[in-house]
């Protein structure tokens, strides 16, 4: 229902004036409780009303909810947080891409051509008898010389080249220019690749395909080559699989409803499985969950009670010697339905299921140390949410309702997940790894009335096994 | 015998406000004060039994409460009723006074007087109020927005005097 100026209605409820009963109304209740037999309060216990000091969190609470604007989650520091992090695990990401990529090309298409010694650099020169006046820039089809750079009047020529004869040993990949077909350098820019990779040198596909019969006085200086090994980054990716176990510890960050005692720190444990590609990396796997949280159960109840007791005088007579009266009395008791309400503690203890699907990203990866960044979800399925009821004895009582403060947690949510992966690997089989990780939930942690997204800081640390 | 001069200082302090909450929902000025002794009565016969785990204040508010209520209920007390459903805004009267809307108010009838008195001036919330009145949410979300729309028109009618 809309409703406006609604202040206008605040105003006017705090300014109804309160009533004040008759004074005589006093007296009666006392007499109702002389005539109950209820007791007054002797000494002075109830003049002074007990005082609880309020616990620290109140005062949180209140600061919060005085805030001019709450905070949005698009404002909140956990969204800035994970925006960090999930910014620089993406330009790291690029970054390295494009790294990768570079190189990797440069790799590939280095195999059209042979490497020279560090010393020797390959320079590319035009045939003296064809396009002189442009030798730096502008070389025909098959007029390729190479010279030495320490021995530049020493030529060789295409027949000192054996196109049968690999120019590495066995298991290594570089090949014979000329074994290359022209199909795959057709139309492509190649990189004459020096010793040092950091610095290429493009020349034009034409010259590299020329046939020797066209090229008869072809001189090529003569170079050392050198045998290359290729990095383990650069063969042939294979996927791998791992398991592991672990335990986490959690810290939560949500607001204590009203009336309830819940842990704020939580440990669990679970298993691991994760299928690593390249740098890259799936990780699932099963954690379980279990804590106990505490409310006020309230029952309200009729309970028979003695409300007053007499002497019911059944007969009387005269003693015929003294004149006495003689009473014969019956006690009677006078019972009624008195209405109350009792509190107690009941407490609800939770199992769950927590499922995770985190992509890794391995920025930093060696023989024995790795760095990775994650990002992905969980989802949590309830096992279990049993509740146990106090045990009421109330006698001669009738309970006629009852309430908790507890609030129930949903059967499934979904947790975002952002952290890192630090692992070390002390041997080939397996690794130690340690993860701190934000999670935010993304349905409400209560099944009502708890507005405030509630995130935990996650510590994970286990052992991962490679398959 | 008894010593009731502790006990009368616990009733100085709560019995205006108590007896305010229960001549709001019986709308009697004898019916409220026979609320306030049973309440009182049954405070100090269960004092005991009062663990602190709400404040006094509370607890004792929920007792005149539930007295109250048991005292004017009738079986239709919190029946439906349709004028709730209207999708008009509630538009407040701006002229309205502490004494016109205490006047108004007890002019609803018993159930949504009640509802209105429960949610928007001793601040309880619906599941509470449900859960003291014996009723649905719905019913209590109901019976409030026709207290509303009912006061909407009543004060109209006292501010345009």
């Amino acid at each position: 229902m809309i409703e406006k100026n609604r202040d206008i209605l605040s105003g006017a409820i705090n300014k109804m004036e309160q009533r004040r009963p008759e004074s005589s109304l006093w007296k009666n209740i006392a007499d109702k409780l002389d005539q109950r037999g209820i007791p007054g309060t002797t000494g002075n216990v109830p003049v002074r009303l007990p005082e609880y000091k309020a616990p620290s969190k109140i005062w949180q609470n209140i600061i919060a909810k005085l805030s001019p604007v709450a905070p949005s989650f698009w404002q909140s520091s956990s969204f800035k947080v994970m925006t960090g992090i999930i910014a620089t695990g993406t330009i790291t990401t690029a970054f390295l891409l494009a790294y990768q990529t570079d190189d990797k090309q440069t790799n590939t298409e280095s195999e059209a051509v042979q490497y020279a010694s560090p010393e020797k650099e390959i320079q590319l020169i035009s045939s003296p008898d064809q396009n002189k006046a442009d030798q730096s820039h502008h070389h025909a089809p098959g007029t390729m010389i190479r010279k030495s750079q320490e021995e530049p009047s020493k030529t060789i020529s295409w027949n000192d080249i054996n196109p049968d004869k690999p120019v590495v040993q066995a298991g290594q990949r570089f090949i014979p220019a000329v074994a290359h077909s022209a199909s795959v350098l057709a139309n492509t820019a190649f990189y004459a690749r020096k010793e040092s990779l950091n610095h290429l040198t493009p020349i034009t596909a034409h010259i590299l395909i020329s046939s020797r019969a066209e090229t008869p006085g072809i001189d090529t200086a003569p170079s050392s080559i050198r045998p290359v090994s290729i990095p383990d980054y650069y063969q042939k990716p294979r996927m791998k699989f791992h398991i592991g176990a672990f335990y986490a510890f959690s810290i939560l960050n949500t607001n204590i409803p009203e009336g309830m005692d819940i842990p704020l720190t939580r440990s669990s444990a679970g298993i691991d499985f994760q299928i690593a590609w390249k740098r890259w990396s799936l990780n699932t796997g099963a954690e379980y969950l279990s804590w106990t949280e505490k409310g006020n159960y309230l029952v309200d109840y009729l309970q028979n009670k003695l409300i007053y007791q007499y002497y019911y005088v059944d007969s009387a007579h005269i003693d015929p010697y003294t004149g006495q009266v003689i009473y014969y009395t019956s006690e009677r008791k006078v019972y009624d339905s008195v209405p109350g309400q009792l509190t107690d503690v009941n407490t609800c203890r939770y199992r769950y299921l927590q499922i995770p699907l985190v992509l890794e990203y391995r920025v930093f990866e060696n023989k024995t140390f790795s760095v990775g960044l994650l990002a992905g979800v969980g989802f949590d399925i309830r096992l279990q949410g049993q509740r146990s009821l106090p045990g009421i004895n109330l006698q001669d009582a009738r309970i006629t309702g009852t309430g908790t403060t507890l609030r129930y947690h949903s059967i499934s949510n979904w947790r975002t997940i952002a952290g890192l992966q630090l692992a070390y690997r002390p041997g080939n089989q397996w690794a130690i790894f340690i993860e701190p990780s934000y999670q935010l939930y993304m349905k409400p942690y209560y099944d009502s009335d708890n507005t405030k997204k509630t995130g935990l800081l996650k510590i994970r640390a286990g052992l991962h096994f490679f398959l | 015998m008894n010593n009731r001069k502790a006990q009368k200082m616990l009733y100085e302090r709560y019995c205006d406000a108590m007896y305010t909450i229960a001549y709001r929902i019986t709308n009697d000025i004898s019916l409220a004060g026979d609320v306030l002794q049973e309440v009182f009565i049954q405070v100090f016969s269960d004092l005991a039994q009062f663990r602190g785990e709400a404040s006094l204040g509370s607890w004792i508010k929920t007792i005149t409460v539930r007295t109250a209520v048991r005292k004017i209920r009738t079986e239709s007390t919190f029946s439906g009723n349709g004028l709730g459903d209207s999708d008009e805004p509630v538009i407040w009267p701006e002229a309205m006074t502490g004494s016109d809307l205490e006047k108004a108010i007890l002019s609803l009838p018993e159930g949504a007087r009640t509802v209105f008195l429960l949610v928007e001036v001793e601040g309880y919330k619906h599941r509470e109020v449900a859960e003291m009145l014996s009723i649905s949410e719905g019913t209590s979300k109901s019976q409030l927005n026709f207290a509303k729309r009912k006061l909407q028109t009543l004060l109209k009618d006292f501010t345009e005097r």
